[in-house]
């Protein structure tokens, strides 16, 4: 029983690093349309920018710096190219994004280099928890408290304040948003920036679990992808609630059978879909025609 | 003004072309005829990895290989130079075999050596044997490389999980004690490690408590350690290398587990214990090689690797270095013996030779029917941040146990060998 908890909290864990990460990427999906695939790279950034940055820094100022940075990079890409996909067909932003994460994939290879890197979890969590009934590292803990806080500041901003009703405005009719005299562009630009802030987070609190290689980016990309598609696109409690599932389910597999916990996440949307086609908590989304 | 234009650059490459002219008749006569006489060079090709988990390891053992190659400089081997032809395998089976044909079809290369992954070393081995070209496995443990995997074209340097286990196994049982829970890479090696540990267990009267197979790649290890836990072993004994030890060591340090059982690597490679650092050190390790061992061969060997390598990443030669050099050196030696670069020659010259100044405390025998290279294997202890000597003091020598006595009998490895190549 402590082994089976322990393995449960393990889950909850990694299931919401897994949702930070989704809800960056539905966030971009849902209001621009656009199947962000440099998602995956932003978050490897954050990781390497936290590697770095946490021997001059630590860890706290790496955590804000570094996913600042990676909102820099994402707020320049948008500028820069992504946003001229918008309102085309959704297969246009996807080759752009796709293109470029391989592109800033090398960019990583260049800079850090090919082999990866193990990264310590900071000093003052070091070590475990026993609690008699269950048993986990103290990084982790810390980390599922950062988390949950990220997505509740997150759910805040987009439900409680005007700004976030504007982005789900433009999301749903974006026309009748610029009617009303809102700058659509530049808000879409900032949302952008958010999501891409989301990657990096979730790469600064992730590298010390996961360690930083060049493929990470990769790695995390299609996970997000099916929690996305799994909670159903656009929907924000989709999202966490489907990252909560890939993420327990993953952990309990390796009770049983280590080698089944990768294809898991696939199995689980594969049947999910049958029964809802839209995903968990979908609606009719903006990939549809 | 075009004219003029025309007419300055005109001197111009005029007075460069003389200059390049009276380099060329200066000292450049002599360079070309010297270069005409010479003999071609020996090339040997080194598949090693650049790449992928084994990476910091593949470049260790190239550190090595070049000092052996730096031996050779001054006299070359049969008159001819060196010739070393890097390829990176990228840690993958596929990879390496590719780039191994290709260095023997397209760069006509007979020798090949390098080598970190077990499984690459098959691949690898499998190509030589078919081309008929010498395969000296560098880097790589798994007991299939000498055993049901092994060619007539192939040779492998460092030792068999089964020389690992049998010098650890026994001193673990005693000192830490008999209940044991396996990490094990999924994989040739791995399975090696584990296997083996088992036949330990069962002939000293251990249980084995849990075992659970880790995939390549592994970076999460929170899973495995719960359940490691939950199982309460004495000793944790660990077949995992490579940036996915790494990752292990990271996080046994940050669910404290190394404080409730002892960590047992079975096969601690320098590169991850330099990686994880001081502080999370711990454990009692085998070990094929460390620059510890206090005999006068290391000693200098450590002296000349610091005086080539200054500016090393790793201060210090590890036992990828080492292998990587006495790999290459043999190699080199026995083409020498030969006195021609035929392979079947080569096979013969290395094929039951004894090599003195071997970089152990006993000299290397080279099996002729399984073509494994029988030398000492190590325990050591991690030291203790405080009583580390210097920044690269990490080991304690505990025992060590002659090759002879702990390689696997003909009878445990019944190994029938292809007939010479050509």
């Amino acid at each position: 029983m402590t082994e089976f908890l322990s393995f449960a909290v393990n889950g909850l864990v990694l299931g919401l690093i897994f949702a930070v990460v989704a809800l960056g990427f539905t966030l971009i999906l849902g209001v621009m349309q656009v199947i962000n695939f440099t998602h995956g790279i932003l978050f490897a950034f954050g990781a390497y920018f936290a590697f770095t940055l946490q021997r001059f820094v630590g860890f706290w100022w790496a955590l804000i710096i570094a996913p600042i940075f990676v909102g820099l990079i994402g707020l320049i890409l948008e500028r820069l190219v992504i946003h001229r996909t918008y309102g085309g067909n959704p297969l246009f932003g996807l080759l752009l994004t796709f293109g470029l994460a391989t592109a800033l994939e090398e960019v990583i290879r260049m800079i850090w280099g090919k082999p990866g890197y193990s990264v310590a979890a900071p000093r003052f969590v070091a070590g475990s928890l026993d609690l008699g009934f269950m048993f986990y590292s103290k990084y982790r803990l810390l980390l599922a408290a950062l988390t949950i806080i990220i997505i509740l500041l997150v759910w805040l901003f987009l439900e409680k304040t005007s700004y976030g009703a504007i982005i789900k405005a433009g999301a749903s009719d974006s026309e009748m948003v610029m009617a009303l005299g809102k700058n659509l562009p530049r808000m879409r630009t900032f949302v952008f920036a958010i999501g891409s802030i989301l990657a990096g987070v979730a790469g600064v609190i992730a590298a010390p679990i996961w360690s930083v290689r060049p493929t990470m980016g990769t790695a995390i990309l299609m996970p997000a992808f099916v929690i996305v598609v799994l909670g159903g696109i656009g929907s924000f409690w989709g999202s966490v609630i489907a990252g909560l599932i890939v993420g327990m389910s993953t952990s309990i597999s390796v009770m049983f059978w280590a080698r089944i916990s990768d294809i898991i996440p696939y199995v689980l949307m594969a049947i999910i879909l049958l029964f809802r086609p839209r995903g968990l908590m979908g609606e009719k989304s903006v990939l549809e025609v | 003004m075009g004219k003029k234009l025309s007419k300055k650059i005109s001197r111009r490459t005029f007075l460069k072309g003389a200059v390049a002219s009276a380099a060329l008749l200066g000292p450049g006569i002599p360079y070309i005829a010297k270069k005409a006489v010479a003999a071609e060079p020996l090339y040997v090709g080194v598949v090693s990895p650049a790449s992928g988990n084994y990476a910091d390891h593949g470049m260790m053992e190239r550190m090595g290989m070049q000092m052996a190659a730096d031996e050779f400089k001054a006299k070359g081997v049969l008159g001819r130079p060196i010739k070393l032809l890097v390829e990176d395998d990228e840690t993958d089976p596929a990879v390496g075999a590719r780039k191994a044909r290709r260095l023997i079809e397209v760069d006509k290369v007979k020798f090949l050596i390098g080598g970190v992954s077990s499984s690459v070393a098959v691949s690898v081995g499998e190509v030589a044997q078919r081309y008929g070209a010498l395969f000296i496995a560098s880097n790589q443990n798994s007991d299939t490389i000498t055993g049901e995997k092994a060619h007539r074209c192939v040779f492998r340097v460092p030792p068999d999980m089964a020389m690992a286990l049998r010098t650890l196994g026994p001193y673990i049982i005693e000192k830490v004690g008999k209940k044991w829970y396996f990490f094990t890479h999924d994989y040739e090696w791995g399975w090696s490690g584990t296997r083996w540990g088992k036949k330990v267990l069962e002939k000293y009267g251990g249980t084995e408590v849990g075992e659970s197979k880790v995939p390549l790649n592994t970076r999460d290890f929170s899973s495995f350690l719960i359940k490691a836990r939950a199982a309460k072993p004495d000793a944790l004994v660990i077949t995992v290398g490579g940036i996915d030890r790494a990752a292990l060591i990271e996080q046994m340090f940050e669910f404290g587990i190394y404080k409730e059982m002892t960590p047992v690597e079975t096969l601690y490679d320098y590169e991850d214990v330099w990686a994880a650092g001081a502080e999370k050190n711990f454990g009692i390790h085998g070990t094929e090689w460390f620059h510890g061992i206090d005999i006068p061969a290391v000693k200098e060997f450590v002296t000349k690797y610091k005086k080539r390598w200054p500016a090393a990443l790793i201060p210090v030669p590890t036992q990828d270095t080492a292998n990587g050099y006495i790999g290459l050196r043999e190699l080199l030696r026995a083409i020498e013996r030969a006195g021609k670069d035929d392979v079947t020659a080569v096979i013969k010259a290395l094929e039951g030779h004894t090599v003195t100044d071997s970089l152990k405390n006993d000299p290397i025998y080279i099996r002729e029917w399984d073509h494994q290279f029988i030398w000492a294997f190590y325990v050591v202890r991690s030291k203790k941040p405080s009583e580390m000597k210097d920044r690269a003091d990490f080991f304690e020598l505990l025992k060590w146990s002659p090759g002879k006595e702990v390689a696997r009998t003909k009878e445990e490895n019944p190994v029938k060998l292809e007939p010479y190549p050509g």
